[in-house]
């Protein structure tokens, strides 16, 4: 029972990669790229999804799945060209299929209405056929007479999945006449699994038919049983029918074909969390490295010697190490930018809008767990440009803009980062509303003469939406805050760039990876926290700064572009000692996302380092203001801090009574 | 002859053994299972905004663990630690946490029916951090439950 569940979850995962691929096929296809080889791949594609789909009796995608072979099959023949017009309908047969796949996954039923409009499409589509010429259909004509002679070798559950070889042979009589042989004994049922028995059999057939038509007839018994064809008359011979063993020599594509066809490269399918033990792994010897070569530097300087270069070798050595395991965990960002289109093509049609996503940089590689954690808010934007965005084609056609709205989404690195764009030609972020949205909110005052800079950053204000009526796509309480949180949380930047009636652009910046953090250090009291780099704008010394104190006692320091918080490290974290300022403290100042800028006040800015990210959760739970810890070189642990939270905690205190004193809280506990 | 045989090793079955170690001038027992190591006290970093029991966390060979003093818990001062203070690296579930004690004093074995049950007739909560007690030559030991002790902290995450 369990293998099955193993084999149904290979089966999900597999449908997924053959439908994204899918996509792509059916995308440089309706690009007018692509070649034969393009709508070959796309064609095996669904049939691959449908032969698993009928080994595992899903028949809703099965039958589906058989529709959409059948125009396939058509297109790749010739007989159907390869229109624009068809990709369309094709690629939403294809976001039918992951629907149905879904469906199958979860054991629901599929939503029965877009199925059989898409349905009803695809049939639309093939039985144009009879309206475009009969083209030559090479792989399908039946050739001359020959030989053709397959081996039949039947597995294991061969006979418990039902099958009867007298009925396949008797079929198989249709494509001509046959003869058979067979060699060895169907053993009893207490002997030899049926795959060991050396039962096979050898059929001989006449027929006129293309091997394309007889390996067909076989690969519906590819599953049970182990089959080669040898067919004379294609100077072919086949270890196992595979439909993608079939395609025809073609002359004039094979030098593109390596090309247009991705490189098959050896893959290896590993559990993530082996992989994980191997950077954790890889992280410690990082770690213990960089203490090595600090105790032999002191070492060095006590005995006035000097250890050949081994040291420094070895350094260059653990830093390959580190980044060849982190390339492990990395993986194109195509895996999260191929869900895009689907969402394109569903949101289109819900709110009558004509838009045309365009992705760029595709292949760019951005660790595992980004890829995760970046599908939520990557949709959440997408909806958002779409609803808010791209106007209506009337309203566009009155800006004087093409009816087709358009989007574009792209990936590119820049060193150590990736950034990915998200930008639209609609109306932009509308000020106007924005601010009488804030001001209703009482978000901001109307005497604050915001910029329009400013304006639009308001946008990433907590609860903040500004569509009118609240529809169902975007504005479910889910605001542009909790996406620039988010893309905090993995250690990123969200920013924006509105150009009022142009469109808007979304920049977001990512690290590469979350296993690494390219920090600050900072020290209070004995301890050392960091923060992350990304977050930091300037380090000031507090001596050289200008700081006034509130009525309420907060403080705040003076910048070239006016005041900003001042927020004591010491206070927010309840961290033991004299909260008042010295003259060699450090007030860091960094972007909080969600409080805007403050100044952090530090005891001592110690430098930047790279540190590897360990969880506190693992072994105990999530704490306000921290993000994760590191081991620093000499064992200790250092928290990495989470900046907003810091902020928000620090205000937190400053409002409420004085935190509880220790002896309350084992009041708590023990009473 | 044989039928003593045949209990004797049922009560075999039925031992497990302890690690008692102490606090102050009282011992406290945890199942030897659940040890995963004995580490000497060495400073821990500072978490924001626990309990005063919480002493912080500390780097066991790369995983980060927190670690809870013992004293404290049961409602104590905060341990003064020195070198000579133990962390009792137990499992509780998945996660794995260090107690902090003043010294590992011994190995028990422990027939099941020789666990006592604690009483719990003056309603205080805290006897949730008990699974039962012990009488051996040198004294009373109570064996500790963990999970109940210790759950709060763990099983709060967000």
């Amino acid at each position: 029972m369990s293998d099955d569940d193993d084999f149904k979850a290979l089966f999900f995962a597999e449908c997924a990669e053959l439908l994204a691929d899918l996509q792509d096929h059916l995308g440089s296809l309706s690009d007018g790229g692509g070649d034969d080889e393009t709508v070959n791949a796309a064609f095996r594609a669904v049939h691959s999804v449908k032969g698993g789909a009928a080994a595992f009796g899903f028949t809703d995608l099965t039958s589906f799945a058989h529709e959409f072979e059948t125009v396939m099959d058509k297109c790749r023949s010739g007989t159907l060209s390869v229109t624009q017009e068809l990709c369309l309908v094709l690629m939403r047969a294809g976001d039918v299929m992951e629907l149905l796949v879904e469906a199958a996954r979860d054991g629901n039923a599929a939503e029965s209405e877009v199925i059989n409009r898409v349905l009803i499409e695809l049939r639309d589509a093939h039985s144009e056929e009879a309206i475009v010429p009969i083209t030559e259909d090479t792989s399908n004509l039946p050739m001359e007479e020959r030989t053709v002679i397959a081996t039949f070798r039947p597995r294991d559950d061969f006979l418990s999945s039902g099958q009867d070889m007298r009925k396949i042979i008797l079929s198989l009589r249709g494509l001509g006449p046959v003869d058979v042989a067979c060699e060895g004994a169907v053993p009893g049922p207490n002997e030899q699994p049926l795959a060991d028995s050396g039962l096979s059999w050898t059929l001989t057939m006449t027929t006129d038919q293309s091997l394309a038509k007889v390996a067909e007839f076989f690969a519906f018994y590819e599953l049970t049983a182990d089959i080669s064809l040898d067919d004379p008359g294609e100077k072919q011979s086949v270890a196992k029918v595979e439909p993608e063993r079939v395609k025809q020599p073609d002359p004039i594509a094979a030098p593109f074909a390596e090309q247009s066809h991705r490189a098959v490269q050896k893959s290896l399918r590993v559990e993530l969390n082996r992989i994980d033990r191997l950077v954790n792994l890889v992280g410690e010897i990082v770690i213990t490295q960089a203490a090595l070569a600090q105790e032999i530097s002191d070492i060095e300087a006590q005995l006035d010697t000097e250890i050949p270069h081994s040291m420094e070798e070895m350094a260059r050595q653990t830093r390959d190490l580190q980044e060849s395991v982190m390339a492990i965990r990395a993986q194109p960002i195509k895996s999260v930018f191929s869900r895009m289109p689907r969402i394109v093509r569903d949101l289109a049609d819900k709110l009558g809008k004509d838009v045309r996503l365009s992705l760029a940089g595709e292949g760019t590689e951005v660790d595992t767990t980004v890829i995760e954690e970046l599908a939520e808010p990557l949709t959440h934007m997408l909806r958002n440009s779409m609803d808010h965005g791209i106007e209506n084609p009337e309203q566009r056609a009155l800006a004087g803009k093409p009816s087709e709205g358009l989007i574009c989404l792209s990936a590119e690195h820049r060193g150590e980062r990736v950034l990915i764009t998200l930008s639209d030609d609609g109306q932009g972020v509308n000020r106007e509303r924005v601010l009488a949205k804030a001001i209703e909110n009482g978000l901001v005052s109307a005497d604050d003469h915001l910029q329009p800079e400013e304006i639009d950053q308001l946008i990433f204000h907590p609860g903040f939406s500004t569509a009118a009526v609240l529809s169902d796509v975007s504005g479910r309480g889910v605001g542009m805050d909790v996406v620039k949180k988010k893309i905090q949380s993995l250690g990123g930047r969200c920013t924006l760039q509105n150009n009022p009636g142009q469109g808007t652009v979304f920049l977001i910046t990512l690290p590469l990876t979350l296993a690494v953090l390219d920090g600050m250090t900072v020290r209070v009291n004995d301890d050392r926290y960091i923060l992350p780099l990304s977050t930091v704008i300037e380090a000031l010394r507090v001596r050289d700064c200008n700081i006034e104190t509130l009525p309420d006692g907060s403080k705040i320091l003076a910048r070239r572009e006016g005041y900003i918080r001042l927020v004591s490290l010491r206070n927010a974290l309840a961290i033991p000692g004299d909260p008042l300022l010295g003259n060699d403290d450090m007030a860091i100042v960094i972007d909080t996302e969600t409080e805007g800028h403050v100044a952090l006040l530090v005891d001592e800015l110690i430098g930047q380092r790279q540190v590897v990210l360990k969880s506190i959760e693992a072994n105990f739970r999530q704490i306000d203001g921290v993000s994760g810890a590191t081991i620093l070189g000499d064992g200790r642990v250092a928290l990495i801090l989470d900046v907003s939270d810091v902020a928000t905690l620090e205000r937190q205190r400053l409002s409420a009574p004085l935190p509880l004193s220790s002896h309350e809280h084992e009041l708590e506990y023990v009473a | 002859m044989t039928t003593h045989l045949t209990s004797s090793a049922d009560a075999e079955a039925m031992t497990s053994q302890y690690i008692s170690f102490l606090v102050g001038d009282r011992a406290y027992g945890v199942d030897i299972m659940r040890v995963r190591e004995i580490k000497q006290w060495a400073p821990t970093t500072a978490l924001p905004n626990q309990p005063s029991f919480t002493r912080g966390v500390l780097n066991l060979r790369g995983t980060i663990v927190p670690v809870h003093d013992l004293r404290a818990r049961f409602g104590g001062a905060v341990t003064e630690a020195t070198e000579t203070h133990v962390i009792v690296i137990v499992r509780i579930g998945e996660q794995i946490v260090g107690v902090l004690v003043d010294a590992v004093s011994d190995i028990l074995s422990v027939a099941a029916d020789e666990i006592l049950p604690v009483p719990s007739n003056h309603g205080d909560a805290d006897t949730k951090a008990l699974s039962g007690l012990v009488n051996t030559d040198t004294g009373m030991v109570a064996l500790l439950d963990l999970e109940g002790l210790f759950r709060s902290e763990t099983a709060r995450a967000a």
